[in-house]
């Protein structure tokens, strides 16, 4: 029994606490039963019918009072509170949910409008049977209260259903819920996984659908695939895959784009089933190395739901696969020979070579068809194909029995414009090769000897400048002791081009030791500078193969010559990792509105820090807008630090340039990656079968909410099912046969007989 | 127009050839540092055995070098052991006998082995051509013990030593014990070349510049063969495997039909 008082919810109940056997008792009451027979029958000849049941009744009454009492019975009053079952609504708060839908509401606003009080009653009718819990979810599930119902904000960065739905289950394992009523649009973008954990869970879900898949249209580029790095000349196949919703039977075109031209087109036909997908190919070619941001992209369409999926930014760095090395050797020597060999060895390089293996002057004595000599072709090497060599050596080399003149001013161009050049000593190199006065001189960090007397066959070592101890060209090892102690090892070289001088822009990374005629000495002996955009070096002595074999025989290994010719071949080729304007980033890519930082360096021509380098740097956008970049400069020389905000996704160019006196540096350029941490403005499409498979693996069911045929409230209601339960607070118990009107009551019906019975006569 | 070069190298050849007839000797000896980075070619001497039995083969070989290619060529060779100091100052080294010699020390080997890994090249000259025996017998022995993994193997007709230069299609000689070069081959090089059929004999003039041997039995278009592989192998040495470069597979592929 239940009554409600001011106090509180108070429930009482009689409960019996009998001590002696049941069995006695039982033989008691027949006992009891045995002698009522007896007295009715004894009194059914001595009184009134009327009198024979008031005696007995009063008899039987006490017969089970007393019998009452041994039975004990106990009064139970419990303070008791009711508990209504559980039910957990949960609510889609992600970005997809802010969509809005053909009334022009948002979808998370019409889930609001069926919850709110204001506008709905469904959620006081569900209180009223329930205790309802409310949960929001994007990315996880979190709790929130009514009073902030009006207020969800919406726009969290993802949707993960099966991920949230588990763990509210799991929070919630020792109460479950009676049951789970999620609203959302179906747009999972979180694991396939959890929902064999929800089917054993054993908890119904009633899932609402948001959107209208069948009204829903949208057209995505959901993935690129390209390679990040590739060979120049080498193709690279871009795959990327196209959905659309909607747009049944219409013709899309997939544009690719490289730093906003159009590089190729496809053309896509929508058809099947929503939602659709196709694979789209291109092929490009690249030409040039450096990095390269491409976009695929579909341009944006009438009633689209989305339009920042629309493209996807990707970037390709082309490099060299292979250093395309031209040598041009005048003779064939072990000079030639030890080179060749090095470059050979080397993977990374190509070489085409050149030997001028018979001279006009040499004597035939076989017709030609018996010689394996074939024409040495000048024309098309130095008019058409110099571009396509990223290094060109002339080893020995003089060019007056070969070409004209003027094939050196395409040689000089080349330079300018970002080749490499080098010119190894002998005897037909340099002054006494022809070239004073040529564009080859011009472009050489020396001055040649006007008098074309200049080759010097003397004993010789090469000594290290304090430039050329620290150059990577000269650097053989990372210890500078150890390297100055390698170059003293060095067997001596045994002939040397004297040059008048080295240039005032060229760096000197090593003089010869001996003396020469004319009070020559410190005669440089390997130089290098810039020119244009290019560079050049001059190694002054066709003898350099003795650093090779001779020690070998030495020491049993040529491992300094090989790695003195790989240094000199990617300085000149402008290797990147020898670059002299350095930009780092301080992680791989940056999230949306988070901090873009890093880090600049500069060096000089010997690779030393410079400390008074000016440097400029600019910074393009993903939209292709240049911005300026702040530099402050750090503690250490020649080095600065960057920092911007990441408004915007996609690609940052970050282009850096530097100054030293009049000395202006090749610029370096890093592209700076800067990505949505979510994925919600990229997959928004309701996707109800999903929410109509958590329903039926829970046991639950699914209705859209915009649905004129919806369940009541009461179904669900009914669905849900549960009753309230009552949990104790307070109890008393208070034992009846210890009371007093009990005992007065058999008292009272004895005595009520006996005064009957005497008024009766019977006594 | 003849060059200041060619015109010093051709007088340098007639006072050479009247010194001769003079019955000056020029002698062998340790070389002065060269006017240029000119091909010098070494000699081994070696214990046992007849290490020079043809002193002047070498001079007319370079001579040959010197007349037919750009390569600038020293007359006199150097003479080294394996044990010599300055052997890795040359990395051309003829050897030449007739008859069995004491075999290489281990330590000689191993220098041999070491000058030939790092790229030198050495020419084993038979000049006798007994095949099995004498100095046959005694180069087989020290190249198994030098190279046990990679035997002497003849040189297929496309080698490149045979292409260096001249398109030899026939092996030369003083006389025909072998129409075929044997080498090792170590990579994609081959830095041991062996000839059993005498071409320092082939090569060698007297002092008043007559063949000192004839040859037989292809008389003087074998004494061609014998000088053109000389230069051959002189151009192979210099430039190893250029004539492999794939610009020049069309031409001697169309030159040799």
């Amino acid at each position: 029994m239940l009554w409600q008082t001011a106090s509180g919810l108070f429930r009482g109940s009689i409960s019996w606490e009998y001590t002696l056997p049941l069995a006695g008792i039982a033989l008691l009451a027949a006992g009891f039963a045995i002698l009522l027979f007896l007295q009715w029958r004894d009194l059914g000849r001595r009184v009134t019918p009327a009198v024979r049941w008031g005696l007995s009744l009063l008899r039987g009454v006490a017969y089970l009072l007393i019998l009452g009492m041994l039975l004990n019975p106990t009064l139970v009053i419990q303070k008791v509170l009711r508990l209504l079952p559980s039910l957990a609504v949960v609510v889609d708060t992600s970005g997809s949910m802010r969509l809005s839908e053909a009334d022009g509401k948002s979808r998370l606003q019409h889930v609001i409008d069926y919850l709110h009080p204001d506008t709905s009653a469904a959620l006081q009718t569900l209180m009223q049977h329930y205790q309802v819990k409310l949960y929001q979810f994007d990315e996880n599930v979190r709790p929130f209260s009514l009073a902030a119902l009006e207020q969800l904000p919406g726009g969290g960065d993802t949707t993960d259903i099966t991920t949230s739905l588990t763990t509210l289950v799991e929070e919630n394992r020792a109460t479950p819920p009676r049951g789970v009523l999620l609203f959302s649009d179906g747009a999972h973008l979180g694991p396939d996984t959890g929902l064999e954990y929800l089917r054993q869970a054993k908890i119904p879900m009633v899932t609402v659908g948001l959107g209208n898949p069948s009204t829903y249209r949208d057209i995505r580029v959901a993935s690129v695939q390209a390679p990040s790095l590739t060979f120049l000349h080498y193709p690279v196949d871009v795959q990327a895959t196209l959905q659309a919703w909607g747009y049944q039977g219409e013709r899309i075109p997939v544009v690719l784009k490289r730093a906003g031209r159009v590089v190729a087109t496809q053309t896509v036909e929508v058809t099947g089933t929503t939602p659709f997908e196709q694979q789209v190919h291109f092929e490009i070619m690249p030409e040039e190395t450096g990095e390269f941001t491409y976009t695929v992209s579909v341009a944006p369409r009438l009633e689209e739901a989305l339009t920042d999926n629309n493209q996807r930014t990707f970037p390709i760095s082309v490099v060299r696969d292979k250093i395309r090395v031209l040598l041009v050797c005048g003779t064939p020597t072990w000079n030639y020979r030890f080179l060749r060999l090095a470059l050979k060895q080397d993977p990374s390089v190509d070489l085409i070579s050149f030997v001028i293996l018979r001279t006009p002057t040499d004597v035939v004595n076989v017709p030609e068809n018996q010689l394996s000599l074939i024409p040495f072709p000048t024309r098309r090497l130095f008019t058409q194909e110099l571009q396509n060599f990223d290094l060109i050596i002339f080893e020995n080399f003089s060019f007056q029995f070969y070409f004209p003149w003027y094939y050196l001013e395409n040689v000089r161009t080349y330079v300018s414009e970002g080749g490499a050049f080098a010119m190894l000593g002998g005897r037909l190199s340099f002054a006494q090769g022809g070239y004073v006065g040529t564009p080859i001189e011009d472009i050489l960090p020396v001055t040649l000897q006007p008098d074309r007397n200049d080759y010097r066959s003397v004993s010789q070592r090469m000594i290290l400048t304090p430039e050329g101890k620290a150059h990577p060209i000269t650097r053989l090892s990372a210890d500078a002791q150890a390297n100055e102690y390698l170059w003293e090892e060095m067997p001596e070289l045994d002939a040397l081009n004297i040059v008048a001088r080295a240039k005032p822009e060229a760096t000197v990374l090593a003089v010869s030791n001996g003396r020469f005629d004319g009070g020559v000495q410190d005669a440089p002996l390997l130089a290098v500078q810039r020119f244009g955009k290019g560079r050049t070096l001059a190694l002054m002595s066709d003898y350099t193969w003795k650093w090779n074999f001779q020690l070998a025989g030495q020491m049993d290994s040529n491992q300094y010559y090989l790695q003195f010719i790989r240094q000199l071949t990617r300085w000149l080729i402008r290797d990147p990792g020898l670059k002299q304007v350095r930009i780092m980033a301080d992680a791989t890519e940056f999230s949306l509105g988070n901090e873009v930082t890093g880090t600049i360096q500069v060096l000089q021509d010997d690779y030393r820090p410079a400390p008074n380098a000016g440097l400029t740097a600019t910074l393009e956008t993903p939209v292709g807008t240049e911005v300026p970049v702040e530099l402050v400069p750090t503690n250490n020389p020649g080095e600065f630090r960057y920092r911007f905000r990441a408004s915007e996704v996609g690609l940052y160019n970050l282009a850096a340039q530097a100054t030293i006196g009049p000395t202006t540096h090749e610029a370096d350029h890093l592209l700076l990656r800067v990505y949505h941490p979510g994925d919600e403005n990229q997959q928004a499409a309701p996707n109800h079968a999903f929410l109509q498979d958590i329903a039926e693996q829970t046991g639950g069911v699914f209705f859209a909410l915009q649905d004129p045929a919806r369940p009541t409230l009461a179904s669900l209601v009914e669905f849900f099912g549960g009753t309230p339960s009552s949990k104790v607070l307070e109890e008393t118990r208070q034992r009846l046969r210890e009371t007093l009107p009990l005992f007065l009551l058999v008292l009272v019906c004895l005595a009520l007989e006996w005064w009957w019975r005497r008024r009766a006569g019977l006594f | 127009m003849l060059s200041r070069r060619r015109f010093l190298h051709r007088t340098l050849l007639w006072a050479t050839g009247a010194q001769a007839v003079l019955g000056l000797e020029t002698a062998s000896a340790a070389v002065a540092l060269p006017a240029a980075n000119t091909f010098i070619l070494a000699q081994l001497q070696y214990r046992g055995g007849q290490w020079d039995p043809r002193p002047r083969a070498t001079l007319s070989l370079m001579r040959e070098v010197q007349l037919r290619t750009s390569v600038d060529t020293q007359d006199e060779r150097q003479i080294l052991t394996l044990q010599d100091p300055l052997l890795f100052s040359y990395p051309f080294l003829y050897m030449t006998g007739e008859q069995s010699f004491v075999p290489f020390t281990e330590q000689e080997l191993t220098i041999l082995r070491r000058y030939l890994l790092f790229g030198g090249l050495l020419l084993i000259d038979d000049a006798r051509g007994n095949k099995g025996r004498d100095f046959d017998a005694s180069v087989r022995r020290d190249v198994a013990r030098l190279f046990p993994d990679q035997p002497l193997k003849i040189l297929p007709p496309d080698h490149t030593v045979f292409r260096s230069f001249y398109l030899i299609r026939t092996v030369g000689g003083v006389r025909l014990v072998n129409p075929y070069l044997e080498g090792v081959h170590v990579g994609d090089r081959t830095p041991l070349l062996y000839c059993q059929n005498g071409l320092g004999a082939a090569w060698e003039r007297d002092y008043l510049g007559n063949w000192v041997s004839p040859c037989h039995p292809g008389g003087e278009a074998q004494r061609l063969e014998a000088f053109k592989l000389g230069v051959n192998c002189v151009l192979y040495a210099l430039t190893v495997n250029y004539k492999q470069d794939l610009i020049h597979i069309p031409f001697i592929r169309k030159k040799l039909g």
